[in-house]
């Protein structure tokens, strides 16, 4: 599955937002205990993507705010969320809201 | 003298929660099991779910990622649903070990709805016969038939374990075959290397039924010696099979890889894990009775933070520092500790393990 532009996404909620000794994990659990052999650790970007998508938001919404909070280019900003974007619809972590 | 000047960090990443120390099973050879003539007590001073809660909250802000729920038989516990839920919900890498013959619809509802992300199953037999040798209760072969069916449909990583003494010697390759035939090829069955005496006042005669040093080291070579014949036939005389010894590590470490040549016990324990006992004690490692502090009084985290100072070893054995099989030895401060009731003398058995393995070694 691809990053749609104009579909809202929204982290799903098997997944445990922990703080271990400063850094920041993520645990799956219920039925999404087995899509990682572990943990996932999460670099500040990625955490404040994730605790974004706490509510629905399109990727350019997200980018957007990334790009805010960072200071970052634009379009490097988007280059960054969509990576993440992917590799979380890859790991089935996000659900569309429409 | 050298000093040193900072004590090398700790940070207590695994947890072991024993939820108790009774069990519907007898097995022979049991670490923790204690008399059930004792179980009235035991009842009496079990943590309450709210403690197990407690704990679970305060291992969370302690950082703990890894949590593994054991007893005896955790499921044994009539509060256990309440108390599973109440680690979980805290957000731990979570696994479960059992005996699988308690699994009611009650906790499949609760596991399907919080899945451990490992589930260990243990199987001491490949046939009721057996099953009434070593747990005294033939009928619970077919109850962990039954509850292992079931745990496997969850989404957890499922693994075997075995325990191999006198009485199963026989199954030993047969609970491979049956794991396999009934929960599929990718399951094997890790299978205890060293059989310890019980600890912390568990009852098992654990001397009188487990396997010679020969039989022993035999059984841990058995498996590559099974592969060896898969993939060469039968032309060789298993008995004069030889091992290189390669990167054979020295001190068997219960759960970590980090480097642990500053340590408290040359291992994990009490470094970068710890575990609760049933009675809320906190020792370096659920064998390791030796030294403890008291998590009900202090708090898990003032418990963690004090317990090395409960900690004092004698001299490093003489014998064992110049001992030239070192490398192979199974020996660790809790087996040491079981075997002989103190931290300095040798254990027989894991040192008749070794000449054992040594004349295996090229
Ligand atoms: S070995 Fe496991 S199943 Fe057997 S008595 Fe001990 S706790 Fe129970
Ligand atoms: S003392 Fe032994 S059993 Fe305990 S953690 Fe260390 S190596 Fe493992
Ligand atoms: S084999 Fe015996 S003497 Fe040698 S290290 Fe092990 S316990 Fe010590």
């Amino acid at each position: 599955m691809s990053v749609d532009n104009n579909i809202r996404y929204q982290a799903k909620p098997n997944y445990i937002r922990r703080k271990v000794g400063g850094n920041d994990i993520l645990i799956p659990v219920a039925e999404n205990v087995a899509d990682f052999n572990g943990f996932i650790e999460l670099n500040s970007t990625s955490a404040f993507i994730w605790d974004k998508l706490a509510t629905p938001h399109t990727i350019n919404e997200v980018a957007d705010a990334v790009a805010d909070e960072f200071g970052a280019d634009k379009i490097i900003a988007f280059g960054d969320t969509k990576e993440l974007f992917d590799l979380m619809l890859e790991h089935n972590m996000l659900v569309e809201v429409g | 003298m050298n000093t040193l000047t900072n004590a090398p960090e700790r940070c207590p990443l695994n947890a072991t929660f024993e939820l108790t120390v009774r069990c519907n099973l007898k097995c022979k050879m049991c670490l923790f099991r204690h008399d059930d003539k004792e179980n009235a007590e035991i009842i009496r001073n079990e943590l309450t779910a709210e403690q197990w809660a407690g704990f679970a909250r305060e291992a969370a802000e302690m950082g703990t990622v890894g949590v593994l729920i054991t007893g005896g038989e955790p499921l044994l516990r009539p509060d256990f649903c309440e108390i599973y839920e109440s680690i979980y919900r805290q957000g731990f890498m979570i696994s479960l070990y059992t005996n699988a013959t308690l699994v009611t619809p009650e906790i499949m509802e609760l596991l399907r709805k919080y899945p451990p992300h490992k589930i260990g199953i243990s199987i001491y037999g490949a046939s009721p016969e057996t099953y009434h040798k070593v747990c005294g209760n033939a009928a619970a072969f077919e109850k962990m038939l039954e509850g292992s069916r079931l745990l496997c449909t969850l989404p957890s990583v499922t693994e075997f374990r075995t325990t191999i003494i006198k009485d199963n010697f026989c199954d030993s390759r047969a609970i491979e075959k049956l794991v396999k035939e009934n929960f599929g090829e990718r399951h094997s069955v890790t299978q205890t290397r060293m059989v310890m005496k019980a600890v912390r006042g568990a009852c098992a005669d654990v001397e009188s039924c487990r396997l010679s040093p020969q039989d022993n080291v035999k059984l841990s070579l058995q498996k590559s010696i099974d592969i060896l014949r898969e993939r060469i036939g039968d032309g060789f005389d298993e008995n004069n099979v030889r091992i290189r010894q390669e990167n054979l590590k020295k001190n068997a470490d219960c759960s970590s890889a980090v480097n642990h040549r500053l340590s408290l016990f040359g291992c994990s324990g009490g470094m970068t894990a710890f575990a609760v006992t049933w009675e809320g004690k906190l020792q370096a490692c659920q064998t390791l009775g030796a030294f403890s502090t008291d998590a009900v009084e202090l708090g898990l985290k003032k418990a963690w933070e004090t317990f090395p100072l409960s900690v004092k070893l004698p001299e490093p054995n003489k014998k064992c520092l110049n001992c030239e099989m070192s490398d192979l030895c199974q020996s660790c401060y809790a087996l040491r500790y079981a075997e002989t009731g103190n931290l300095e003398d040798c254990p027989e058995y894991a040192c008749r393990d070794c000449e054992v393995m040594k004349s295996f070694c090229l």
